[in-house]
């Protein structure tokens, strides 16, 4: 009896109000009695009342979007929710299972799907420049072109693309996805993260969840959608005619004046026979002829939602993306998307996800963009002379005497059509069963993914010049179809007693990856209709035909344990052991463990003012690279063929002897970072350092006494760096939000040593020398121009190569005073030092304004479109290189006169020249954009819950300093010829939830 | 749910199965089988296609021939590097011109194929009875490859000197020999295949146009002359000469055309074939024609065609000149293209240079529809008129009287003949006949000692140079990037 009693003395009534960071009521939050069903939610002023509780009893406090509370009762509360400015409490997939943010031991960043939807890029890669830290973004002008992405500097010689897991498939990229398909993407960037993906995670992993129906969610439907238009962001300034006239002439009057002379009879100008001058009529801007603005646009509708048992999502979408070359060059893609998930009994879910994308991509000419530089614009585009001759009208430089290295860029531009069409379907089937309820589940999953790519491209008969020119048309068709599977499966027990909380994961995956491709060539295929180029239709005589394959497999075995006690001390171990066709040592093993130290959970740390969580970290992992070439590391037999007598050829084989064993790349890696809250979660962020060491890097280096290349495991690659999160966000009254904030990268990357103390090795255009970055310059550095007679008399290098005033002056090396191979060093590379993001905004009420600035620092690119006129005397200069030239002592230090820039100690091919390597720094306006949200619109009875109408600038403004279109090249040794200019786009969005 | 586990298992157990699987589209050295003799000509096949390829890069011709007091490269913006190697260029040689690292990688590209083509008749010889006719043509294909690979020792020894054998694609060490080693190397290799070689002219091969004993007789011949062993060279040319199976192609001009393809006088020569059309599949040498090549243009039947080559290479107006004062006619219009002059098929000459004719093909001996220089065309590497002007020198320098040989030369060239020739005729000869061919000239004013003399002529020198010609310049530097690849090519040769 007394029992009850004793029970009941203790219950009591506690009232109280649920408040958040600035006093406001919180309506609606949850208020539960710890390990009972008694509880309550918040009225209109945060209010609630709870009857029955015991003395001793602990109440949870929850509410979406704010860090849950779990507090003693007592009878009259006052419970201040703090807002989850970290999301501590979402949820993040990290590779065959997920993961709460506050277990986390690795830095892992989250974007939400919502954050990439209004930006008008048709790569969702793109979006995220300037977004996260540590992931370096280089945007393509080219339509439908994915940016190169690299996480955490680059460390290999083959292949630096992260790998891209969407749905639990693998990718090289994700160019086929819309930006409205994904959910949320989540980047690993530590090795820790990522090692669970074993061989495939040396380029860090993106992982990508495309968008679905909850459970109990009633139909969410929205439409998203976009217009823009684009320019270009930068031109360069090149001569003007007479300017270009200015320059040769200088050089020689004797063998440039009757080119100009031409010129002025058949375009205009006159000549000033005092001065030896002319100014021309004909001023042709080369690259405004090549440029239009152009569309861009993106609709997508998308409908999830689910019920107890089933859950569904639905969506499809559309992009069109019209180049600025004003020529045919475009970009169209269809996403159609489902997926569906049913969950018939308490132990049995089964689902499955699928995509279609069908896209067609009309690939520009880029080869017009070099010969823009090039050509002077003394003659015009079209040329109303030659108009009856042939049907276009093109004008020829050959003409004026121009030499056959030029052609009119223009029609370069338009005689050309290269496309792709392809088709990729995407699906993935699973079940997954709970052998014990919420502790013990095996899940199976196959995913399969077939592209089928078609490639046309049809050359025209066409003539402009006598060497530009066709004379029979040609098509090239090709069909390559890629059949990739991975069969993953996983068992995965967690459980939690006291304050402990344990979880692992085993599993097995298989994979393969296979493609095939078959192509032709014929020659005189008739123009006009699309529906002719087929090769059918061409000449039966000189058709060629080949194909190829290959094929790839995979078996890999993994694990992972995680163990969290208190919410304090956290600890991850995972182990892939991954087996693969490609190598010749077939095995490779790949562990990690990652510790993490919360703080602020800590007794001692509670409480403290301004300090609003902290968390320590530190992981080390093993990651491995198999992105080398499938047939690498084997001798082979190639097909020769030689002749012997008329028209007979016979086919014999050269057995080549260069082999290499190769093993896998792999990168060791140490990270150690903090995330951090402080002054009332304003400030919050995080800082990672790491330590990323590629070792056994493949390196294909030209063999000894040849020009083959062979690939070993050759070298050794550090990137070190400091990745660092800093945002500011203050929640001002009601209606009031304003942040800024801020992430910058830092990146020492560097080639740490070679194989048999080589101190460097050659690829095509860059050397890897031991102690310099990676792809590094090489050639001939110039610390000055030679200034009078005398200064070239008294150099014993100038008297030895003829030089005169003008010229560059070399730095001699080892001060032999001969200027040679020796004499040569590093002048710079691509790759960055710094990259940085900036953005910062403010909400108030409806009407919301975002700013980002992004920038890099510390990088260099080679202008090989000044380097290239080693190629040509009459190519066209820069303005730059007219203004700032060297034309008389003292004038410049620096630039070279024109006569030198027509000399080979300057400019020839193999000297590079420091006079070419030009800073890459840029920093850029990345977005700015202008919103408003109408919240709860009528629409007769029906109210809409949400239209956001806004304005965007996408890369409204870049500032930087070198020659050139873009300081972006895709290149990844940084060459800049033949780039596609960079984009700005203006748009108009819209985003409707019905 | 077990039938999952039994699958699992399953694909466990199978798992080293499923890794091991074939490389796509390849046939993997390993898998050659050895056993079909009928097979034994494709691994030489695969030297004829090297020495094509790599020999006959457009770069290493320029370089090669622009070495002389006749020819020089022609180009100051494109390549104008290649001028320092000439004597516009005041010999300056720098060694980190990529051409000139290419000369030094393809003539080792070669001699490379030409080791694995040995190791591979070795094998299929294992499989051979000795007695055999089989063993025979095992033996006659190991002397073409191994005339191969001395072709490209040739150039090395005659271009950078120095240089190092590679005796074995395994090698790693790669000290140079001197250029004497490299010489004598290559004739005992000549030697002990030259009795093994069939006794025929090229034309006459069962492969057709494929070296014979003659053609390794005839390179040991120039081996012998670079050492002043004119003994051999007497021995080796005789042998050619009395078979009596060569003679000179009557038509001097079409002898580097169409016409003179595979001809008599042929006895070593890269086959080219586009079968006989203008597009699709050309079994070529790339770009070889249009460095040599001029600018062309002309009417045919109404319609303007232009025949557009480089203008690499050309020859000096002081050769014109000399030429010119001895009268030479056939020669002098076969090997020079005049600049705003005709072709005999009345094309316009472009340019105001002077340009090499030896690699002109006219446009009505082209394919029908092409226009690019020299298309089909085969290339001359050694002709019997070399012989015979090796063998009158050789007969001369040993006391004897070289007339005979020499004559048929002239005779063929519309040149009335000599009687008593002396080595300075026979020099002059060669200068004529083998003009723009391989850097003979060069050679010739090396081993002659005539170098210092002829190269810094006061002519030359007043037109154009910047530096002189000296004995320490007389071979190539060893590439920069070689040399930062390889320290050992920096020690002293042995």
């Amino acid at each position: 009896m007394l029992l009850p009693a004793l029970f009941l003395s203790a219950q009591q009534t506690i009232r109280g109000v649920v408040v958040d960071d600035a006093g406001e009521p919180i309506i609606g939050a949850s208020v539960l009695v710890v390990g009972s069903t008694n509880g309550t939610i918040t009225d209109f002023d945060g209010n609630f009342e709870l009857t029955g509780v015991a003395d001793n009893a602990n109440i949870a406090v929850s509410y979406l979007g704010y860090i849950s509370q779990t507090l003693k009762a007592s009878a009259s509360m006052r419970i201040t929710l703090k807002e989850d400015v970290q999301k501590l409490e979402d949820v993040v997939v990290v590779g065959y299972g997920a993961a709460k943010i506050k277990d986390l031991t690795s830095p892992i960043e989250l974007v939400k799907g919502d954050e990439l939807i209004a930006t008008p890029t048709s790569n969702p890669m793109a979006a995220l420049q300037g977004k996260v830290s540590g992931v370096n973004v280089v945007n393509s002008g080219v339509p439908g072109a994915g940016p190169t992405v690299q996480i955490r500097g680059i460390g290999s010689f083959s292949n630096n693309t992260p790998l891209y897991v969407v749905d639990g498939m693998f990718y090289d990229n994700i160019n086929f996805l819309n930006n409205g398909d994904i959910e949320e993407l989540s980047v690993m960037k530590d090795a820790s993260a990522a090692a669970i993906y074993g061989v495939r995670a040396a380029n860090g992993v993106v992982i990508i969840t495309t968008k679905r129906g909850k459970q109990n969610q009633r139909p969410d439907i929205t439409y998203d959608g976009y217009v823009g238009v684009q320019t270009v962001s930068n031109l360069i300034d090149m001569c003007n005619s007479s300017q270009y006239a200015e320059m040769l002439l200088e050089v020689s009057q004797r063998s440039y004046t009757r080119m100009f002379r031409n010129a002025m009879n058949a375009y205009g100008g006159e000549y000033n026979s005092e001065t030896g001058m002319f100014t021309l009529a004909q001023n042709t801007n080369w690259y405004k002829e090549l440029l239009r603005p152009a569309i861009i646009t993106n609709h997508s509708l998308n409908i999830n939602g689910g019920g107890e048992k089933a859950t569904y999502g639905v969506g499809i979408s559309y992009i069109y993306q019209n180049g600025i070359m004003n020529t045919e060059n475009s970009y169209n893609r269809m996403n159609i998307r489902g997926n569906v998930e049913y969950k018939p009994f308490k132990w049995f879910t089964v689902g499955m996800n699928s995509i279609l994308v069908r896209s067609e991509q009309q690939f520009p000419n880029n080869a017009a963009w070099q010969q823009a530089y090039n050509m002077p614009g003394i003659f015009p585009v079209y040329d109303p002379a030659t108009a009856d001759l042939y049907s276009d009208g093109f004008a020829s430089p050959q003409t004026l005497g121009l030499t056959s290295n030029f052609y009119n860029p223009v029609a370069t531009a338009k005689y050309y059509d290269a496309r792709n069409r392809n088709t990729q379907m995407m699906a993935n089937i699973y079940a997954q069963f709970n052998i014990i309820p919420d502790k013990l589940n095996l899940r199976t999953s196959y995913n399969y993914d077939y592209t089928s790519m078609q490639a046309i491209t049809y050359i025209p008969e066409y003539y402009v010049s006598n060497v530009q020119k066709n004379e029979t048309s040609n098509l090239t068709r090709s069909t390559t179809s890629f059949n990739n599977w991975i069969w993953d499966n996983t068992l995965t027990y967690s459980d939690s007693w006291g304050a402990h909380s344990f979880k692992a994961m085993i599993g097995l995956s298989l994979r393969e990856e296979r493609n095939y491709n078959l192509w032709s060539v014929a020659q005189d295929v008739p123009a006009g209709k699309e529906s002719y180029k087929y090769i059918n239709l061409g000449s039966t005589e000189g058709r060629v035909t080949g194909d190829g394959g290959d094929r790839f497999r995979a078996l890999s075995y993994f694990g992972r344990i995680n163990y969290s006690y208190d919410d304090r001390y956290m600890v991850m171990f995972t182990l892939r052991r991954d087996g693969s066709s490609k190598y010749n040592e077939k095995w490779g093993t790949f562990p990690s463990v990652g510790l993490a130290w919360t703080l602020t959970n800590e007794e001692w740390l509670k409480g403290i003012e301004n300090v609003d969580y902290l968390k320590l970290r530190a992981s080390w992992g093993l990651l491995g690279n198999d992105k080398i070439g499938a047939s690498y590391g084997t001798t082979s037999s190639n097909v020769a063929r030689a002749v012997f007598g008329d028209n007979t050829a016979l086919s014999g084989y050269i057995n080549s002897s260069n082999f290499s064993w190769l093993s896998w790349e792999k990168v060791n890696e140490t990270n150690v970072g903090v995330n951090y809250a402080f002054l009332k979660n304003r400030l919050t962020g995080d800082i990672d350092w790491y330590y990323r060491l590629t070792q056994n890097a493949v390196i294909s280096p030209t063999l000894p006494m040849q020009n083959e290349t062979v690939a070993g495991n050759w070298g050794e690659i550090l990137n070190m760096g400091i990745d660092v999160n800093l945002n500011w966000e203050h929640k001002v009254g009601k209606d009031w939000t304003y942040f800024i904030g801020g992430n910058v990268s830092w990146l020492h990357n560097r080639v740490k040593s070679l194989r048999d103390n080589l101190q460097m090795v050659r690829g095509g255009k860059t050397v890897q020398k031991v102690g310099e970055k990676m792809n590094s310059y090489y050639g001939f550095k110039v610390v000055g121009i030679y200034q009078t007679e005398e200064e070239c008399a008294a150099d014993p290098i100038a008297v030895a190569n003829g030089l005169q005033p003008g010229d560059f002056r070399y730095e001699d090396v080892n001060g032999d005073n001969v200027i040679d191979e020796s004499d040569k060093q590093i002048l710079g590379s691509y790759v960055p030092d710094v990259t940085y993001g900036i953005n910062m905004g403010f909400k108030y009420k409806g009407l919301d304004l975002t700013i980002v600035f992004t920038g890099q620092a510390g990088g260099e690119m080679w202008n090989r479109k000044r380097a290239l006129r080693y190629a040509s005397n009459t190519y066209n200069f820069d303005l730059d290189q007219y203004l700032l030239r060297w034309h008389g002592e003292g004038t410049s230090n620096t630039n070279p006169s024109s006569a030198a820039l027509m000399r080979s100690w300057n400019i020839g091919d193999s000297q590079n020249a420091s006079y070419f390597v030009e800073k890459a720094d840029y920093f850029r306006i990345q977005n700015i954009t202008l919103g408003y949200t109408f919240t709860n619109v009528g629409a007769g009875a029906y109210k809409m819950p949400s239209i956001r109408l806004s304005l965007s600038a996408e890369k409204p403004l870049t500032v930087f300093s070198a020659h050139s279109m873009t300081p972006e090249i895709s290149d990844p040794e940084g060459w800049d010829t033949e780039v596609y200019p960079l984009t700005s786009t203006w748009s108009f969005a819209v985003q409707m939830k019905f | 749910m077990k039938k999952i586990f039994y699958i699992l298992a399953i694909a466990i157990l199978s798992s080293c199965s499923f890794l091991e699987i074939d490389t796509e589209n390849k046939i993997a050295t390993s898998e050659v089988d050895y056993t079909k003799i009928s097979e034994m000509y494709q691994p030489v096949i695969g030297a004829y296609q090297q020495l094509r390829v790599s020999g006959m890069h457009w770069a290493n011709n320029m370089l090669w021939t622009c070495r002389d007091d006749d020819m020089t490269s022609g180009r100051t913006d494109d390549q104008g590097d290649a001028l320092l190697f000439s004597y516009r260029g005041g010999y300056q040689r720098p060694n980190s011109y990529w051409a000139l690292n290419n000369a030094w990688v393809t003539p080792y590209e070669i001699i490379r194929t030409c080791n694995s083509s040995l190791l591979a008749l070795d094998r299929y010889a294992e499989n051979i009875e000795k007695s055999s006719a089989d063993y025979e043509n095992y033996l006659s294909y190991r002397g073409e490859v191994v005339t191969i690979s001395s072709w490209a020792y040739y150039m090395m020894a005659t271009s950078f000197g120095d240089c190092v054998i590679l005796s074995d694609n395994s090698q790693t060490r790669f000290v140079r020999s001197t250029r004497e080693h490299v010489i004598d190397y290559c004739l005992a290799q000549l030697d002990s295949v030259i009795p093994q070689m069939k006794r025929m002219r090229p034309n006459e091969m069962v492969h057709k146009g494929a070296f014979s004993a003659f053609t390794a007789e005839a390179l040991a011949a120039r081996f012998a002359l670079l050492k002043g062993d004119y003994a051999k060279v007497e021995t080796y040319t005789d042998d050619i000469i009395n078979n009596g199976a060569f003679s000179l192609f009557a038509d001097y001009y079409n002898l580097f055309k169409i016409p003179g393809k595979l001809s008599d006088e042929s006895l070593m020569e890269v086959q080219c074939t586009d079968f006989g059309l203008a597009t699709g599949d050309y079994i070529g040498i790339d770009q070889w024609f249009n460095c040599m090549g001029a600018s062309l243009t002309g009417t045919v039947d109404g319609t303007q065609v232009s025949i557009g080559g480089w203008n690499f290479m050309q020859y000096n107006q002081a050769f014109l000149s000399w030429a010119q004062a001895r009268g030479e006619t056939i020669r002098l219009e076969t090997s020079c293209l005049i600049g705003g002059q005709k072709t005999r098929e009345n094309f316009d000459i472009g340019g105001s240079a002077i340009y090499n004719g030896k690699a002109y093909l006219p446009y009505s001996q082209m394919t029908t529809g092409s226009t690019e220089w020299g298309r089909n065309n085969n290339v001359r590497l050694i002709r019997y008129a070399e012989v015979l002007l090796m063998n009158a020198e050789a007969k001369v320098r040993l006391g004897k009287n070289g007339d005979a040989s020499f004559n048929e030369v002239r005779t063929r060239a519309a040149m009335p003949t000599l009687t008593g020739v002396t080595i300075e005729q026979i020099l002059d000869e060669r200068r004529m006949e083998l003009c723009s061919e391989w850097g003979l000239r060069y050679t010739d004013l090396l081993r002659t000692n005539k170098a210092v003399e002829v190269l810094n002529q006061a002519q030359l020198v007043r037109d154009f140079a910047n530096g002189e010609w000296s004995e320490a310049k007389a071979y190539w530097p060893v590439p920069g990037t070689q040399l930062m690849n390889l320290p050992d090519l920096a020690q002293d040769p042995e």
